[in-house]
């Protein structure tokens, strides 16, 4: 075996490629050579009429001379003529019907009927290495309508396919250029790593955003451990494989689409002006006994900022797309190709964010005799200006008194306006966030692949699969010198330029058995894979630039630094090999069973722990094919029922955790001048760690009626992990700098129902259609690394019998109407549990009964994990009119209103909600305490000002919502409208609207926010909600 | 293009042998730092290891930051106004959140230091090396785990005494005050066995352990014990004090005769994290106190200091020391008056470790060095255990040698002391000459003025510090223990009161 030259420099073939292909290409004993070319033969003019079931005649249609590159499409009645040989055959295909062969036999009219085909069932699902009848298949996957999906543009693949599905939970917010968050069928992992594994044609990533959405053909979600134990150690988060588009043989078509839009930010807080919020903070300054700063005693003479209107703006949404694709067949070979490309654009409705992605694809193929080679590959080039802090809670933080730009602060010079003795606050200015300091982020990413196929007999393949994921990026982040909070440091201005490289390399070697005995169907596979991954990057930052001129970065590059500089770097390099097994069997596709093996080596593990295994088995019965059944039932066209065990794994933790190392810039100035190099062990190392592993069982069925226009399927599924690599809080004592080491120790399960139903309906010029979702989660952990261990994470703790994540604050109990109920609010033993209480102060429960409120008294809440979720989208067609909508939401999730904490707390400076009206004497709220500064004149008004403020279950809200998704109306110009222009074949326009409306009692701007924090998905620190965008679009096709 | 049969099979044939399995593709060694294995080899390996825990007194929940909150403002000499009212509270024993951040940092900032010591202690004495550098090096590790410990036990009490390196199945038990007093002394007598007198520049020395030591021998009234500690640091002949009082506090003159312990700082770098190259070893202080226009403010002096500090020099004037310490009215902010910056002229600030004599503004890189221990305080401690051991009289000339400091020049004292007289001048001049240098919250303790309900209504007097109505004997003399790991570590107990 040759010793391999290391990364980087070698060819992606030599490095990935491996051991297989030897034994077997030497084993062909077939000639491949295709037979020679048949003489030329006369042509003749065919004409004739394609129609359907009803007899009318259907547009579109491609008619084509098979083998050759030489077709046609029917007009708008279905007719069509060209010129074919007298012994050629002709393929006759529209998307939506089922295909047909016609030899011409010497004739010049050829008339013929297509059949409606029988989507759902018909499909083929890419199912791992293998692809299955959808009607055949045993595991829980859903095929995602991409078609739908696509009526409705979005930036990002994800982001069109929420609410379209069963069992994937997608959460978004309006930040241009950010990925939704997505997990499948709950949190499989507590580590943080609960996304799923994507698979686009044939490449794994983890990267999505930067795919372009128009180029996808068909998306299928992986959910059982019967579909994804064959990605071993990636697949317990579930798998979603995209398969991007290809030519089609035929007249090569050209397509045109274009869109541009508006978006707006739904809604927003509704907040006091400066009298208002002056009226209410001279409450909470008289009930402490204090002096009124200046803008609390005389609002008049201070600026009345309405900083959410500040920081907001209408932001635009615009994408182009050109698509060129074709391809030819022969008896000899066939080809096809596709060239696609894309340019999105989007101006953020928060100041100073945008997001653009120019992509172009280029997808071909080849079949040549037996063997089959397909390539795809697509350019990225993604660009995007982020949003700095927290601008939505800064907005809400700043004092309405404080204006958004002041010329006369010194000496600092930016010219913002902050906090002051009179207006005082350490809130940050958030147009001065957004605009005295520039983040953006510059990515160039390939991601590509190339399949070789050889049929060595009928009955067997070999495979090879190539993928590579290629990254280049640059983050700068530059920021000009000066002021935007009050008495802040005033550091030098800063450039901080941050480049690297990610690499992944994938190789993998399949040789695939399919054969039918008789009434058996027997596929099976075996195969060998390697992985590699290399990222590596360099970050500079220079101080101090001489050019300090507002809004100018034209200065703003390393070496113009004139101060201190740091500098860093890492490599991360990681590997994995595998062996993998499927096996697929039917008998008269009646009784259907498969099974399924990997064994992974990864080196994110010690030696002694490198290794795992993963496998699953499933079982189908049709029962709709079973004579009895048809004769019995005739009604239902389909019916299976189906069930599958299996474990998949996890070992998505980052590379080196197992080794403790020497941090070698622990540095010291010991003359007080000059640092000293220290070196020290300050992070613990995750010693001992091992693959995660879940474990899913999946019943389902499936059911068609009406032939099915009407089809439903259900299935219930529970997956538990065992030793789930976990990385709890440490005791803070252990003296770890770095982040929390991993253990194997946890044990977490999620089970739920999915259902889906759908029916479609053809009558005529009339098309109507409507398909419901429905999915139900439960997470609750199982074990901790020890007894009684938990998790604690702000305002959520994570421990055994509760949900990850779960809410765990002490409870808020409305509050004290008089001193009496003060006085008479006691535990058991007699003792005054709030004593430093008045009337109008909040009360909590004592759980404990120990006579005072603390942590003590802390109880589990509800998670934010929805119990339901659901999707319900209907379309309906008449002639060239369509008209589709979705309608999405969950149900049963509570979130943590971090901006009504802010905001509600009075003994703190921010600004107030408009309709927060806290207690008084004359208004006796019974949910809002009394307005009250910290710092009072006596220790009970401090101790009760303290207390009001708690971050308490009185900020925990209902998150349950329904979105209006989209609504999109379209219309497709009938062929005769534009008929002296020849060279169009189809023209539609179309209008969408997104997030029209949502329907929640959360009392935020949107209740479907990202929070990055794993253990804090629940709390909602004023994210970025969700845009309202309209849409005109066209969609032309050559 | 024609293939044929012996094309493709040259093809995958080629594609086969070129590529062979590679037998170590799964080895991935971390090629960004040296493996833990490979460490602990040397002398240089030794000595940068202590280095480490030295670097360790610059977090900012150690001297960068958070403890002059808990020094300082919590004591009666200083206190907070600060917008953000959670940090104000926890100075005026208010704090409901028992993860609150400036308290928590504090716990983990400290123990990162003891973790670095019990890795130098565990590992040093394995290395070949030079015997006494070797010796010297664990007795500087005995040293810094004695700070830091004796931080903890300070701030909170009953903390867990962890005294091996630790693992990620690591737990400790949880000690008292007497058990964890115990280990700082252990840890300091250790370190005064093994200091040389004299240690490169920013190093402990033998007079750092002796004078932390004899501090916590006054923290124990153990006078005697204290006092020859004393003896042994004024008669090594090594120390004097500055003739500028002023050289305490600024950039210049640092790690002169006068100090004892010296946390260095640097304002070389000025990146923001620690623990990486180029991080900033600069002091946070100065912006955290700073006034307002200039730093956070989110520590202020108290105005009865500038009472406290009256005393007339031999020409008259006013204490010189005063104005060293506090910013107040009409002096000058930074170059600009209190009209100014907008300043109510009633508002006394903090002066000491402020970088105005040499810029107008402040941030976190200031590189004046914190003076954990200075002879002046070593001098009156002296005094203090003279007094307390019956020799008043033996306590007058320690005194007036700090009056007498060529630059302070306070008239010195005559006649004679009873004890409790002496005592309470002792209190006053260790007001003048320390005050907002983080030894009041000891003195408060060691003086019992913390422990009856009397001395108290005396501390939280309006013209005082009313910070302290609510002050709880039994509870307020500590911080509650971080919930972090009262969660993480079940067999953690709660301070009292919390």
């Amino acid at each position: 075996m040759n010793k391999l030259l290391p990364l980087p420099g070698r060819s992606l073939v030599q490095v990935l490629a491996c051991c297989l292909p030897l034994a077997v290409a030497t084993a062909a004993p077939v000639a491949i050579a295709p037979t020679p070319s048949t003489n030329a033969q006369p042509v003749a003019p065919v004409t004739g009429r394609i129609t359907d079931a009803k007899g009318e005649g259907i547009p579109g249609v491609t008619v084509l001379v098979k083998g050759t590159s030489r077709g046609v499409t029917t007009d708008v009645n279905g007719n069509f003529s060209l010129d074919a040989p007298e012994g050629a055959i002709l393929v006759i295909s529209s998307i939506g019907y089922a295909s047909q062969e016609v030899p011409v036999s010497g004739r010049t009219s050829i008339n013929l009927t297509l059949n409606a085909s029988d989507q759902k069932l018909d499909e083929v699902v890419v199912l791992g290495y293998v692809s299955q009848d959808r009607q055949n298949l045993t595991s829980a996957v859903s095929n995602v309508d991409i078609g739908g999906a696509k009526k409705a543009p979005a930036a990002t693949i994800t982001e069109a396919i929420q609410g379209r599905t069963t069992g994937v939970q997608i959460n978004n917010s309006g930040n241009p250029g950010q990925n939704p968050s997505i997990t499948i069928r709950g949190l499989g992992s507590i580590n943080g790593g609960s996304a799923p594994l994507y698979v686009v044609d044939g490449l794994w990533t983890d990267n999505i955003r930067d795919l372009n959405p128009t180029d996808i053909e068909a998306l299928t979600v992986l959910k059982d451990a019967s579909s994804t134990s064959i990605y071993g150690s990636r697949g317990a988060n579930g798998v979603i494989i995209i398969t991007t588009k290809r030519g089609k043989a035929g007249k090569p078509t050209i397509g045109v689409n274009a869109y541009a839009g508006v978006q707006n930010t739904v809604s927003r807080w509704k907040l006091t002006n400066a009298a208002q919020w002056a009226a209410i903070e001279q409450q909470a300054y008289t009930n402490a006994g204090l002096p009124f700063p200046g803008s609390v005693a005389n609002p008049q003479n201070y600026p009345d900022t309405d900083w959410q209107s500040e920081i907001l703006r209408t932001g635009t949404v615009q994408d182009y797309n050109l698509n060129l694709s074709g391809g030819s067949t022969g008896d000899k070979y066939s080809t096809n190709f596709l060239i696609s490309g894309d340019a999105f654009k989007q101006k953020g409705a928060l100041l100073n964010t945008d997001f653009t992605r120019y992509t172009l694809r280029l997808n071909s193929g080849l079949t040549y005799g037996r063997l089959k080679i397909n390539e795809s590959v697509q350019l990225a080039h993604a660009f995007t200006t982020l949003a700095n802090g927290q601008p939505f809670q800064d907005a809400v933080r700043l004092l309405p008194t404080i204006p958004v730009y002041d010329p006369s602060e010194t000496p600092y010079t930016a010219g913002y306006g902050y906090g002051s003795p009179a207006a005082n606050t350490f809130g940050t200015n958030p147009v001065g966030s957004q605009t005295i300091e520039t983040r953006t982020q510059y990515n160039n990413r390939i991601q590509g692949s190339v399949t070789a196929e050889y049929s060595i007999f009928d009955f067997l393949t070999y495979r090879l699969n190539l993928g590579v994921e290629s990254l280049d990026y640059t983050d700068r982040d530059a920021r000009r010198f000066g002021r935007i909070s009050q008495n802040a440091p005033t550091d030098p201005s800063f450039l901080t330029e941050n480049r690297g490289d990610n690499t992944f390399l994938l190789a993998e070697n399949i040789l695939n058995f399919n054969k039918h005995f008789g009434d058996h169907g027997v596929n099976v596979l075996v195969g060998y894979s390697e992985q590699r991954g290399k990222n590596t990057n360099a970050s500079a930052t220079a101080r101090s630039f001489v050019d300090n001129s507002p809004g100018s970065q034209n200065g703003y590059v390393i070496t113009a630094g004139t101060g201190t500089t740091s500098v860093s770097g890492t490599i991360a390099e990681y590997s994995k090999r595998s062996y993998f097994s499927q096996l697929v069997y039917d008998y008269r596709s009646r009784y259907l069973i498969t099974g399924s093996f990997r064994r992974d080596y990864s080196s994110r593990f010690a030696p002694e722990n490198r290794a795992g295994n993963f496998g699953a088995g499933s079982v189908g019965w049709r029962i709709s094919e079973e004579e009895f059944f048809k004769n019995a039932v005739p009604a239902i066209s389909n019916l299976k029922a189906r069930a599958s065990y299996g474990v998949n794994g996890n070992d998505n933790l980052g590379e080196y955790a197992y080794q403790g190392v020497i941090n070698q810039n622990v540095n010291y100035p010991f003359n007080g001048v000059d640092v000293n190099n220290g070196q020290i062990q300050t992070a613990l190392p995750s010693t001992g760690i091992k693959w995660e592993s879940r474990y899913t069982t999946d019943f389902g069925v499936d059911l068609g009626l009406l032939d099915n226009r009407l089809t439903f399927s259900a299935d219930y599924y529970t997956s538990t992990t065992k030793n789930a690599l976990v990385n709890p809080t440490l005791p803070a004592y252990l003296g770890n700098s770095g982040g929390n080491p991993f253990t194997n120790v946890g044990s977490l399960r999620n089970k739920g129902w999915e259902f889906q139903v759908a029916y479609q309906q053809n009558r005529g010029d009339f098309t109507y259609g409507a398909s419901a979702n429905l999915s139900s989660v439960k997470n609750v952990v199982l074990q901790l690394a020890q007894e009684g261990q938990v998790i604690g994470s702000g305002a959520t703790q994570t421990a055994v019998g509760h949900p990850v994540g779960a809410f765990y604050l002490i409870q808020y109990d409305g509050v004290f109407q008089s001193q009496t109920e003060v006085d008479s609010y006691k535990n058991a033993a007699g003792k005054i549990i709030q004593p430093y209480a008045s009337a109008g102060d909040a009360r909590y429960v004592d759980v404990n009964g120990d006579g005072q409120i603390n942590d003590d008294d802390r109880v589990y809440s509800d998670t934010d994990i929805p119990k339901v979720q659901f999707g319900f989208s209907a379309n309906a067609g008449y002639k060239g009119f369509d008209l589709s909508f979705l309608v999405q939401g969950s149900a049963g999730s509570q979130v943590f209103n971090v901006a009504r904490s802010t905001m509600d707390r009075t003994d703190d400076p921010s600004n107030f909600r408009a309709d927060f009206q806290p207690w008084t004497p004359d208004n006796r709220s019974t949910t809002t305490p009394r307005a009250l500064q910290s710092g009072g004149a006596t220790g009970n008004l401090q101790a009760a000002a303290a207390s009001n403020a708690r971050g308490s279950s009185r900020f925990l809200e209902n998150g349950s919502y329904a979105r209006m998704k989209n609504i999109s109306l379209g219309y497709t110009i009938p062929k005769s409208v534009f008929n002296n222009l020849k060279s169009i074949s189809s023209l539609r326009v179309y209008v969408t609207g997104q997030n029209l409306f949502t329907v929640t009692g959360y009392s935020g701007p949107d209740p479907e926010f990202v929070n990055g924090n794993f253990f804090q998905r629940g709390v909602d620190y004023n994210a970025f909600p969700n845009l309202r965008t309209f849409i005109g679009g066209v969609q032309v096709g050559f | 293009m024609q293939f044929h049969k012996r094309t493709v099979v040259a093809l995958f044939g080629a594609l086969a042998l070129s590529t062979s399995c590679q037998k170590d593709l799964l080895d991935k060694v971390n090629p960004n730092q040296p493996t833990v294995e490979n460490f602990w080899k040397t002398a240089s390996d030794a000595q940068a290891g202590v280095a480490a825990a030295y670097s360790a007194l610059q977090f900012p929940g150690t001297y960068a930051r958070w403890v002059h909150f808990a020094n300082d403002i919590r004591s009666d000499e200083g206190y907070s106004l600060s917008p953000w009212t959670d940090l104000a509270n926890s100075t005026r024993f208010v704090q409901l959140d028992y993860d609150l951040e400036p308290v928590r940092v504090m716990w983990e900032d400290h123990y990162r230091g003891v973790y670095r010591c019990n890795q130098i202690l565990a590992n040093v004495p394995t290395i070949q090396m030079d015997a006494t550098l070797q010796k010297t090096l664990l007795a500087e590790a005995h040293f810094l785990r004695g700070v830091y410990y004796f931080n903890l036990v300070t701030y909170f009490g009953n903390v867990p005494l962890i005294l091996d390196p630790s693992t990620v199945r690591s737990t400790a038990p949880q000690g008292t005050i007497a058990t964890g007093m115990a280990q700082v002394v252990s840890d300091l007598q250790a370190a005064i066995a093994d200091l040389p007198v004299s240690n490169s520049v920013g190093h402990a020395t033998k007079g750092s352990a002796q004078g932390l030591l004899g501090r916590v021998y006054m923290q124990q009234h153990k006078w005697s014990d204290a006092s020859a500690l004393f003896t042994a640091i004024i008669s090594s002949g090594k120390y004097a004090l500055v003739a500028n009082y002023l050289d305490n506090f600024t950039i210049a003159n640092e790690n002169n005769s006068e100090s004892v312990f010296e946390v260095q700082f640097s304002s070389v770098n000025q990146g923001g994290v620690q623990d990486v190259a180029g991080a900033s070893e600069g002091f946070e202080r100065a912006q955290f106190f700073g006034p307002p226009g200039i730093g956070w403010t989110d520590g202020r002096a108290r105005p009865w200091l500038l009472d406290e500090m009256s005393d007339k020099t031999t020409t008259g004037d006013v204490d010189p020391r005063r104005d060293i310490t506090v910013f107040h009215y009409p002096m000058l902010l930074f170059g600009q008056t209190y009209e100014a910056r907008k300043v109510p002229t009633t508002d006394t600030f903090w002066h000491k470790y402020e970088d105005d004599r040499i810029q107008n503004f402040e941030n976190y890189f200031s590189g004046i060095n914190f003076r954990l221990i200075r002879y002046a305080d070593i001098l009156l401690m002296q005094a203090e255990a003279q007094n307390e051991l019956g020799n008043t009289a033996a306590a007058l000339p320690l005194i007036n040698q700090v009056r007498s400091r060529p630059s302070v020049n306070i008239t010195p004292l005559t006649g004679s002391f009873s004890q409790a007289q002496m005592r309470t001048q002792i209190m006053h001049e260790r007001v003048c000459e320390l005050a907002g240098e983080g030894t009041r919250w000891l003195d408060l303790n060691r003086w019992g003025l913390l422990s009856t309900q009397a001395s108290l209504d005396v501390l939280k007097a309006p013209n005082h510090d009313p910070d302290f109505i609510n002050f709880v004997i039994g509870k307020s003399e500590l911080y509650p223990i971080t919930r972090t790991d009262l969660t993480a570590d079940p067999n953690l107990k709660q301070n009292p009161g919390y």
